[in-house]
């Protein structure tokens, strides 16, 4: 899977506002960090893109909000924005990602081999590869 | 002892080379030091004082013969010849290159060994009871789900940036020797009304700054759910635990904001989600964990005691004997409790010839293990009577046989201003001076078990909280003074100790000990009621009175 490939939505909008639209299917909505799991996760599923913000690389929470986006049956591209660079995108595809856009100054090429770099997971986790025991 | 599959090798491997591509392409500019900073912690390296120290994970405390030769290998190769073990269990080193890190880290992995999530914002290394296997009050080995643990926190891709550092701790003893009242999670392996094994699952518990005893949040979990409960509960802190301030970020702060119950809630609501999905445990898995920590080849009881042992005619052999062994689950075997207490060198101190000949005798008599406990001491645990008096003789001849086991001296100190670039002051110079003062073995055989646990800054790595008699250094008008607080305990009944009153200055913090020793000696009934005791049945007065004086009153 390449996370730089997907190309980027003509418009985004910002999930309150999508909310406050009627929200509308097929489009591409932005989260913050702290958005409320029990608001999104029921009405997100219709959207064609759901990008998740970064306002910072220490707010882990998107990490989870990917996570129950695909738990509850998104299919659509979750991509990450924001504070993003090549050191955390192999943790961000393996809780269902596939798609970051790097901030600035970040090595994109590096980037297929930093994904790779760990092959094996004790986890389960959104990018289909189980926990070890699990692979029998 | 858990042996690497060559899964597990393999994860441990390519995180060294990942960690040495991190750390060239800091050292050519490329990553910034902001963004190196979160890298290279979790993998146990931080910038301290003087240079970068290297935190090594020794998980639930661990130990092969061959793996504490690789430590004291590393130690000679990067390092100044020693060693500090912490009051987790791990090992640090202060004095190794940045640069070379990656190759101790390689080295390590040889022996099964990594750094992985020692620091950092992440699930951090298990702690666990360091007589799980040999304690005579044992409900159930602790470390398969240590280990079982460790593989699924090690790299968990959703919790690595987590609002805070977040620690785990198992015991399956009746007794608490891993403070698990005191951890984010802590575990106690129970049986049910129905005899089958569970965990009693405790939250929000912790020391430092707002130090809290944890709550129990479900008093019963079927082992197979281990790990899908631990993971609702981590979701649950990761989404919700706040990150605006990082003194508020642990999650005994989310659970006191949420409440006890509406955070269960959500935890058990979460659960339902993934409790029967790919994290319930095989119990194939259960059980190939669990062979890895299968009783040694005993010797039959008969071979292995000695009535000799009680005879030796030394005076220094019989005090070791009364105070660092212990009794064990296997007839005619003992547990050696091996303090690094040594007074002329901080707590938890250990050089490469000790750990090297503490590797050897723990060949010859131990099974080839050796573990690391919350007190900062080491244990051989597997010790034939009939051995005893060679081993205290090997254990004599590299200074480890100090007989002050659970003394007032085998204190807990962190390393403080002298190492720790978060510390408000010293420590080390008073455990030294205490060592000085309190030499007299007989005396504090007399005083009987006291814990005496000594912080450089209120993030308490030194667990002052829970000492009987607890001491935190901070930093006022540019001097070094010291706060007390007294009645902390941290067993099965765990307490929080409470301040004594105004600060004392650096140079009459040992003669303050003393004074409350002797008014602890006065007031306990006998040497069964410990200092804590006494302090929870007299409270506080007596000790103000004696160290400030009844006159002034308390108020100050």
């Amino acid at each position: 899977m390449d996370l730089l490939k997907k190309p980027l939505p003509n418009q985004v909008t910002d999930f309150t506002d999508w909310l406050a639209a009627g929200a509308p299917a097929g489009e591409a909505i932005k989260v913050n960090s702290d958005v409320d799991m029990g608001t999104l996760l029921p009405t997100a599923l219709v959207c064609s893109e759901v990008q998740v913000d970064f306002p910072m690389f220490a707010d882990g929470r998107g990490f989870s909000i990917a996570r129950l986006l695909r738990r509850e049956g998104f299919t659509g591209v979750i991509r990450a924005v924001g504070d993003v660079a090549v050191d955390r995108v192999s943790y961000m595809q393996r809780v269902g990602f596939d798609a970051v856009e790097l901030k600035e100054g970040e090595q994109a090429d590096l980037l297929p081999q930093l994904v790779n770099r760990i092959q094996v997971h004790y986890q389960n986790s959104s990018d289909g590869s189980g926990p070890v025991y699990k692979a029998g | 002892m858990y042996a690497y599959s060559a899964v597990d090798q393999q994860l441990v491997d390519q995180r060294v080379e990942q960690f040495r591509d991190q750390t060239q392409r800091f050292l050519k500019g490329e990553i910034a030091d902001d963004e190196y900073r979160v890298l290279r912690l979790m993998n146990g390296v931080y910038i301290q004082r003087h240079a970068p120290m290297l935190r090594v994970a020794v998980p639930y405390g661990q130990m092969t013969s061959g793996q504490l030769r690789a430590l004291a290998q590393v130690s000679r190769t990067y390092d100044k010849g020693y060693g500090h073990f912490t009051t987790r269990q791990n090992i640090q080193y202060n004095w190794p290159q940045l640069e070379r890190i990656p190759d101790i880290l390689a080295d390590l992995a040889e022996v099964q060994m990594h750094a992985i999530q020692t620091s950092g914002s992440c699930i951090r290394s298990i702690t666990s009871d360091p007589l799980a296997g040999v304690s005579v009050d044992e409900i159930a080995d602790s470390r398969p789900w240590c280990e079982i643990i460790r593989q699924w926190s090690s790299l968990h891709p959703e919790f690595a940036y987590l609002p805070r550092k977040f620690k785990i701790a198992v015991t399956g003893a009746k007794a608490d020797r891993a403070a698990v009242q005191v951890h984010d999670i802590g575990l106690r392996l129970v049986h049910n009304d129905e005899g089958e094994l569970g965990f009693e699952v405790l939250v929000g518990g912790g020391l430092g700054r707002t130090p809290i005893i944890g709550q129990v949040v479900r008093k019963f979990l079927p082992t197979q759910h281990l790990l899908s409960y631990l993971e609702a509960i981590l979701r649950i802190y990761n989404l919700h635990g706040r990150r605006d301030n990082k003194y508020k970020a642990r999650i005994k702060i989310l659970l006191k904001a949420m409440g006890g119950e509406a955070f269960t809630e959500q935890v058990e609501a979460e659960w339902q989600h993934i409790k029967d999905g790919e994290l319930l445990l095989p119990a194939a898995e259960i059980e190939r964990v669990s062979q890895h920590f299968g009783k040694p080849d005993y010797l039959p009881a008969s071979e292995a005691s000695n009535d000799k042992i009680v005879a030796v005619v030394d005076a220094d052999y019989q005090r070791w004997l009364k105070q660092n062994v212990l009794s064990h689950q296997q007839p005619g075997y003992r547990i050696v409790m091996v303090p690094l207490k040594n007074p002329l060198t901080p707590p938890g101190d250990i050089s490469h010839q000790q750990m090297d000949g503490l590797a050897d005798l723990a060949d010859q008599f131990s099974f080839g293990n050796i573990r690391s406990t919350h007190d900062q001491n080491l244990v051989l645990a597997y010790v034939a009577e009939k051995d005893l008096y060679t081993l205290w003789q090997g254990l004599t001849d590299l200074s480890l046989a100090r007989a002050n086991h659970g003394t007032l001296t085998d204190m807990i100190n962190c390393p403080g201003l002298d190492y720790c670039s978060l510390a408000n002051a010293e420590t080390l110079v008073l455990s030294k001076r205490i060592n000085e003062t309190f030499d007299d073995l007989d005396y504090l055989y007399d005083l009987g078990p006291i814990e005496l646990k000594i912080s450089g800054c209120m993030n308490a790595c030194g667990h002052h909280h829970i000492g009987h008699i607890g001491i935190l250094g901070v930093e006022k008008g540019g001097k070094q003074v010291y706060q007390f607080t007294l009645g902390g305990h941290d067993s099965e009944q765990a307490s929080l100790g409470k301040t004594l009153g105004r600060s004392i200055p650096q140079d009459q913090v040992v003669e303050t000990i003393g004074t409350l020793l002797n008014t602890y000696l006065s007031l306990r009934h006998d040497i069964s009621e410990c200092f804590a005791d006494v302090v929870k049945r007299l409270g506080l007065q007596p000790f103000k009175e004696a160290v400030y004086g009844p006159a002034k009153k308390t108020a100050a």
